[in-house]
């Protein structure tokens, strides 16, 4: 075999062990050779996991672009590849859908409660036999609110939205908050 | 493994084959565990790399030159393609990302929620079908049927929902793989059309005046595509008279699941009438009672049957001088599909001075699709006029010199 005889000839002269393995190489690089010949699935599946810190500063890197980039009139444009936009797309789709479901669940739910209260309502108007005194007592908003001198009921003060900061205006311009017109009577 | 990768990934990778074993007991890595085995397949088949480059995988120049020579050239950019060749070739469903994989779970429980509908409603239409309609409800029979019908759209719209979800779909529509026998795919084609085609369809057959002009109004439901032989026409296009001299193909695209029996006519509303100092319309095609469905689109207007033509093809014309003529193709869909009467229609028919609005009455047709081409004097008409048995080649239209009136003239005798 000339073919042979010559290859091992240019092996010694060269100084390399004439092997057709890889016995030859530094143990280091002899791991990296194996691993990427028996390619075993786990070890796929578990390298594009996407918990890998490149890949994951790489995604962070591209949103953060498209998001805060200083020209902030026009975007910069959320270039994805076929499979990473389905996926996005898929991600969005699914999102989408569970927001709907809360939403309709909820509708479903105030509507449940609304037709039960008429329901009971009715009942007392009709069912309970006094000609709807109960019923009329019952819809009558007199002592929601407290009077102080009566005293009970929810203070007046609650009857107005509650919000974190009151306009001064009602004060005079410049003047304190003033959230509650204390001296005010009816005429 | 590298020695450069994290603790953490090998924790990762150690608990993931750990779950492996523990089989589809997991339900948190019930896709994931599909995945692998999927893998070694995959890694099985892709062995000889470089014995057989593939045109979608090959990216070391050499190869790509072997590839060449033997006349299948790489597909796509080297970076591409080395990517593809890089990957692992997992599914794209099985693609072990977190929040895809969660979003599919949740897309998959909606579709089952919705094939569940899908199987209510039609155990209901069953059964409201077997139902005597009298027994029901006052309106009888015929509220039956109305409630029949409501009941079958909503049914498919349930069979869109729950497709529409699904990347898979979204997928095979875009690369045109579509299958038109699905609702699903229908339903996105329509959408696709309306989106922009439909909406430049409409306005040529409005700007060119084609829907007062020859039909009284028109709410296109089909994509009308044009070509003659191997020259596709867009809407409005001018058209050579040695091209138009053959009678056209149409791509009739309907999006319905029903077939549906449709006329199809070809008006020409500019033809000059010396007479009356107007114009007439000439009917150029006419055919009755093709049938045209979502699967084929595709006709021939040179090879309809016999009994289907009413009007052969007649060369569109223009005389030398006279305004560009409109071609205006118009498909009205027949009622109820109740075939039109060739003798009956016949009767009725005029070619040279062609009524289309008293031919839609009297048949009952209704225009669902609607577009034109135009035609106006070139080297080869006189030809075509003449193979056509047209006369009027010689002849060239002038517009009469309107005289202005004498306070209005520019140079009249008293300037002089």
């Amino acid at each position: 075999m000339v073919c042979l005889s010559l290859r091992s000839a240019l092996a010694s002269a060269f100084g390399i062990a004439n092997r057709s393995s890889t016995l030859g190489v530094a143990p280091q690089l002899q791991h990296i050779i194996q691993s990427t010949r028996h390619h075993r699935p786990q070890d796929a599946a578990a390298a594009t996991f996407s918990t890998s810190s490149s890949t994951f500063a790489k995604k962070k890197a591209l949103i953060r672009y498209h998001l805060y980039h200083p020209t902030t009139l026009t975007p910069r444009p959320l270039r994805f590849s076929r499979n990473r936009a389905l996926r996005h797309w898929t991600i969005h789709r699914a999102w989408n859908l569970y927001r709907m479901k809360v939403k309709r669940r909820r509708e479903l739910e105030l509507e449940r409660q609304y037709n039960a209260m008429a329901a009971a309502n009715e009942e007392l108007r009709v069912g309970a036999g006094d000609g709807g005194k109960l019923f009329r007592k019952a819809q009558m908003k007199i002592g929601t609110w407290s009077i102080p001198e009566r005293g009970g009921g929810v203070p007046i003060e609650y009857a107005r939205g509650q919000v974190e900061w009151v306009g001064t205006v009602a004060g005079g311009v410049g003047g304190p908050a003033k959230i509650w017109d204390h001296e005010w009577k009816r005429a | 493994m590298a020695p450069s990768r994290a603790p953490s990934v090998q924790l990762l990778r150690s608990l993931r084959s750990s779950d492996v074993y523990s089989g589809a007991s997991s339900t948190t890595r019930a896709f994931s565990t599909s995945c692998r085995q999927h893998e070694e397949e995959v890694v099985v088949q892709r062995e000889s790399f470089y014995r057989n480059p593939k045109p979608e995988t090959a990216f070391v120049p050499r190869l790509e030159r072997r590839l060449a020579a033997a006349g299948t050239p790489p597909i796509g950019s080297r970076r591409r393609r080395m990517a593809i060749a890089q990957s692992q070739g997992v599914l794209f469903d099985q693609l072990p990302f977190q929040c895809f994989q969660e979003a599919r779970k949740v897309l998959i429980e909606d579709r089952q929620e919705k094939l569940q509908q899908i199987q209510t409603m039609r155990d209901r239409i069953a059964r409201l079908q077997q139902s005597d309609g009298n027994a029901l409800h006052r309106g009888g029979e015929q509220y039956k049927q109305k409630r029949l019908e409501s009941m079958r759209t909503e049914l498919e719209h349930l069979k869109i929902l729950a497709d529409v979800n699904d990347p898979n779909v979204k997928r095979r529509f875009e690369d045109g793989k579509g299958d038109m026998s699905k609702p699903i795919y229908r339903f996105l084609a329509d959408r696709k059309w309306r989106d922009y085609v439909q909406k430049i369809l409409i306005q040529r057959i409005t700007q060119m005046k084609v829907v007062p002009d020859v039909v009284p109004h028109c709410d296109p439901i089909v994509d009308v595509k044009i070509k003659f032989g191997r020259t596709n026409v867009q809407a409005g296009d001018f058209v050579d008279s040695a091209i138009s001299e053959k009678p056209c193909q149409l791509t009739v695209q309907s999006f319905e699941k029903d077939p549906k029996l449709i006329t199809i006519a070809i008006v020409d509303p500019d033809v000059p009438n010396l007479e009356t100092d107007s114009f007439n319309s000439r009917c150029h095609f006419l055919a009755s009672n093709v049938q045209i469905d979502a699967l084929t689109p595709h006709l021939d207007l040179a090879k309809l049957a016999e009994e289907q033509i009413l009007v052969p093809w007649l060369p569109p014309t223009a005389q030398k001088g006279s305004p560009y003529h409109r071609l205006s193709i118009v498909l009205f869909q027949q009622k109820d599909n109740i075939s039109v009467d060739k003798a009956v229609a016949l009767r009725n028919i005029q070619q040279t001075d062609f009524r289309t609005r008293s031919f839609m009455t009297r048949h009952m047709l209704t225009p669902i699709g609607a577009s034109l081409f135009r035609t106006k004097w070139d080297d080869n008409m006189g030809a075509v006029m003449q193979r056509a048995g047209i006369d009027g080649a010689e002849l060239e239209l002038k517009r009469v010199k309107v005289q202005p009136l004498p306070y209005k003239r520019r140079n009249p005798s008293t300037f002089r």
